[in-house]
């Protein structure tokens, strides 16, 4: 595990040859000491939204199980700052819960959050990072209950040159449905590791992401897709792209447990490259100590589909014109998922202003 | 019928568990020191500069980590292997001068009977030393090298020292070093430009002597529009002790050449197979493996090819079965290093009663290699619920316009595959076998006959009474 002052990473399930750099998350500053975000993120006033601090003891546990902590370390620490949001039992809400953060020029900041799905209910969930922020860290954690339906949507815009990173940890039940939508899209520099426990028998996860990459950006992921419970089904797609001198890893491990009998995982991820000088490296890593299981990884990198550019050429477009189409077209998906109109037509500009300095 | 016994490889295994007397000429002191390596130096009558060479290989051995990834290699203890063993028996180019026990056993893996129907050319080492080695006239006549690398390091030295792990310096990583330091035996081949070698050569590689290392070094270049195919085949007998086997391949395929590889590795399952083995790929050449990997408790192997020339190609065909008590880490590395380079790796791995295998690889394109196109296809099978299967590939690019996927899948026989035999008067046990057949079908294809039934052999010996 390694700690950059708030946040713990996880590593590389199964380390590799050191040459290719990957085992490590990728951290080319320091990072500097966060104070905790001291603004007010809630964008409603909601009961479900609380400190973190108020959190029962049982729930406090119900975190560490979703973080894979060891009982009695976790018992014996106090949560920090941030917000425990909490669904009610068979709360079935139709408008998103939203927690807006907005990093102030210069500044540090630490977030945290546990969000508590009870039992059968189904929410929606969206956390946004925007701002001039020299830094920013945050570790989420999720806690899914029997048959619960939670949709998370993370929305990292965050200006160049901060430096961001995430943590996120997900524990799914008994027919609890979690799904995931990342757009991992700003900071000149990000790291995030993300780990989906599907520990409930007949449990989903669905993890989507997209990453953008141009200028110096670098960008590193590690996402695991862990399947403990029976007939678990996940899936972890991921779209990116990547111009100018941008770098970025991507490690996406699907970890298919002894005992997890007729659990099935997919993996995708597709990279479009449009510079010479970019460097990616992807590691799809399937573990497996289950032969009852169906597991499948694809990835896919390299130049567009010169199909669809030839299409769109045909139709008057020029040939960069036509690339950056086919690059909006595929964040078009998750973009489209993100249940908040007015963060989605943000999220939606902030990708064309990004790639209108594409010449 | 009555079933056959879960656990039939040590009673199956007897055509490879052929036990001799050790009787060795001479054998180092266990363990590794300036001291050790001076004796086989001076045993093997090297030439000063290789000598030196082994020397500092050692230093680097010495300086040089175990690896911090891959399966545990704590069992393997340096100071308890012997690094070399001369059997009492000269190299003869005569089948009837081969010592009884030696030939025997030989004999009985099929290598003079398969130099007689199919080979170019074989060679047959025993514990440290090459004792048989031979090669059909016509390609002596053609400018065709195929020797014993000390015959080679006596009769083409100049050869010899401007490629002598150059492909794979020691200090590459601590086995390659130790390899550098106590290296003995293997092949060299030297294939003249133009000229086509029709019939495979063979090595086989056999290490009778327990506690010992095999340390072979096998040297080929193919010049200019010339072509090869090359065969390996190694085994041991069983032993309560470890052995070590920690071989280096170095393939040279010039200008518009063609080297195929291929080996069957059925190493005992007390043998640390930690070998390497790496081509340089130039201008339209093609390098071509072929590797089934049955035998030993731990490998890690993984053959790279470098691409270094436009157009250059590599392909890697490869099968791993695992069984109770082996972790075999394999896979493949290829480096593109140049323009329209392209390569394709496919792989099957199978586990069974315990048995970890991890697929293990890399493709690199750096940022000259323009045009690159790569794939790679690792599928997996599982037969039980206790053994492992891990797949990790790295994909590094550092070039746009290239064309590169990965695809992996893992899984178990499927029920209704099963079932539809069976449903055609197929028994069961049958009918899984011939999944298991269907699945390494593709790599199976690309061996020469006579090792393609001996990889099926070697899958239904492992098969039996398992399933069903």
């Amino acid at each position: 595990m390694m700690k950059i002052d708030n946040i713990e990473l996880n590593p590389i399930l199964l380390p590799t040859w050191r040459w290719l750099g990957v085992n490590e998350p990728q951290v080319s500053s320091a990072v500097p000491a966060a104070i905790h975000y001291d603004r007010d993120p809630r964008q409603q006033q909601d009961g479900c939204i609380r400190p973190l601090a108020d959190m029962a003891p049982a729930a406090v546990s119900l975190a560490a199980k979703a973080r894979g902590e060891e009982q009695d370390k976790s018992s014996a620490r106090r949560p920090g700052q941030g917000y425990f949001i909490e669904i009610p039992a068979a709360d079935k809400r139709t408008e998103p819960i939203l927690l807006a953060y907005d990093c102030s020029k210069g500044q540090n900041v630490f977030d945290e959050q546990f969000i508590l799905a009870r039992r059968g209910c189904e929410a929606a969930v969206v956390l946004l990072y925007q701002g001039q922020g020299t830094s920013h860290q945050n570790k989420i954690t999720v806690y899914a209950e029997k048959g619960a339906k939670l949709h998370l949507i993370k929305v990292q815009l965050l200006d160049d040159p901060a430096i961001h990173i995430g943590n996120m940890n997900v524990y799914a039940e008994d027919e609890a449905i979690v799904e995931l939508s990342l757009a991992e899209l700003g900071a000149g520099e990000s790291i995030t590791s993300l780990k989906m426990n599907l520990g409930g028998v007949g449990s989903k996860g669905n993890i989507e992401a997209i990453y953008f990459g141009d200028q110096q950006r670098k960008i590193d992921m590690n996402y695991v897709l862990r399947h403990e419970g029976r007939k678990s089904e996940g899936t972890l797609l991921v779209h990116g792209a990547l111009l100018d001198q941008s770098e970025k890893i991507f490690r996406g491990t699907l970890d298919f447990v002894k005992g997890a009998k007729g659990a099935a995982g997919r993996e995708l991820e597709e990279v479009i490259l449009l510079s010479p000088e970019v460097r990616n490296r992807s590691v799809p890593l399937m573990l497996s100590g289950e032969d009852a299981v169906d597991g499948h990884h694809a990835v896919s990198v390299g130049k567009m589909n010169e199909e669809k550019l030839f299409y769109l050429m045909s139709r008057g477009l020029s040939r960069r014109d036509a690339e950056k189409m086919v690059i909006e077209a595929s964040f078009a998906p998750l973009l489209a998922r993100i249940p908040v109109e007015h963060i989605r037509e943000r999220v939606e500009e902030y990708i064309r202003r990004r790639l209108d300095h594409v010449e | 019928m009555e079933k056959k016994k879960t656990f039939v490889e040590d009673i199956e295994r007897s055509l490879y568990d052929i036990k001799n007397e050790d009787r060795p000429l001479y054998r180092s002191d266990t363990g590794l020191t300036a001291q050790i390596i001076r004796d086989i130096s001076r045993e093997k009558n090297d030439p000063v500069w290789m000598q030196e060479f082994r020397l500092q290989s050692l230093e680097t051995y010495s300086q040089l980590p175990l690896p911090a990834w891959g399966p545990s290699l704590a069992e393997l203890d340096m100071d308890k292997i012997v690094t070399y063993v001369k059997p009492d028996a000269k190299l003869t180019g005569d089948w009837t001068e081969v010592p009884a026990d030696i030939k025997e056993t030989f004999d009985r893996l099929g290598i003079a009977e398969a130099e007689k129907d199919s080979l170019a050319g074989v060679g047959a080492q025993y514990d440290s030393e090459v004792v048989y080695h031979s090669i059909k006239q016509e390609l002596v006549a053609q400018g065709v090298i195929y020797t014993d690398m000390e015959s080679a390091l006596r009769e083409h030295e100049d050869i010899v020292k401007e490629y002598f792990m150059k492909l794979v310096p020691p200090k590459d990583h601590k086995f390659v070093a130790l390899h550098g330091a106590v290296w003995s035996g293997g092949s060299f081949v030297y294939v003249p430009e133009g000229v086509h070698v029709d019939i495979p050569l063979q090595s086989y590689f056999r290490l009778n002597s327990p506690g010992a290392g095999q340390f072979e070094h096998t040297l080929i270049i193919v010049e200019k529009n010339a072509s090869l195919h090359f065969i390996e085949g190694c085994s041991a007998p069983k032993y309560n002790v470890t052995n070590l086997h920690a071989g280096c391949v170095e393939l040279y395929v010039k200008e518009g050449a063609r080297l195929r590889y291929s080996t069957i590795e059925n190493w005992s399952r007390n043998m640390m197979n930690l070998n390497t083995k790496r081509a340089l790929v130039e201008k339209d050449g093609i390098i071509e493996w072929v590797s089934g990997s049955f035998g030993s408790h731990i490998s890690m192997l993984y053959p790279c090819s470098v691409l270094v020339g436009e157009n250059a190609k590599a392909e890697f065909t490869g099968v791993t079965f695992a069984s109770s008590g082996q972790t075999l880490d394999t896979g493949a590395i290829v480096v593109h290093a140049a323009p329209h380079t392209s390569s394709n790796i496919s792989t099957r791995s199978i586990s069974k009663d315990g048995g970890v295998v991890v697929y293990r690889g890399a493709v690199k394109v750096t940022n000259e290699a323009h045009h690159a196109k790569s794939s790679v296809n690792c599928e997996s099978l599982m037969l039980d619920d206790h053994s492992r299967s891990d797949t990790l590939p790295v994909i590094d690019v550092m070039a746009d316009e290239v064309d590169i996927g990965h695809e992996a899948k893992i899984g178990r026989i499927s029920e209704e595959a099963v079932f539809y035999l069976m449903s055609r008067g197929i028994s069961e046990e049958e009918a899984k076998a011939m999944i298991v057949r269907g699945f390494v079908e593709p790599i199976a294809k690309e061996l020469p006959l006579e090792y393609a039934v001996e990889m099926n052999n070697l899958v239904n010996i492992e098969l039996e009474g398992t399933m069903g």
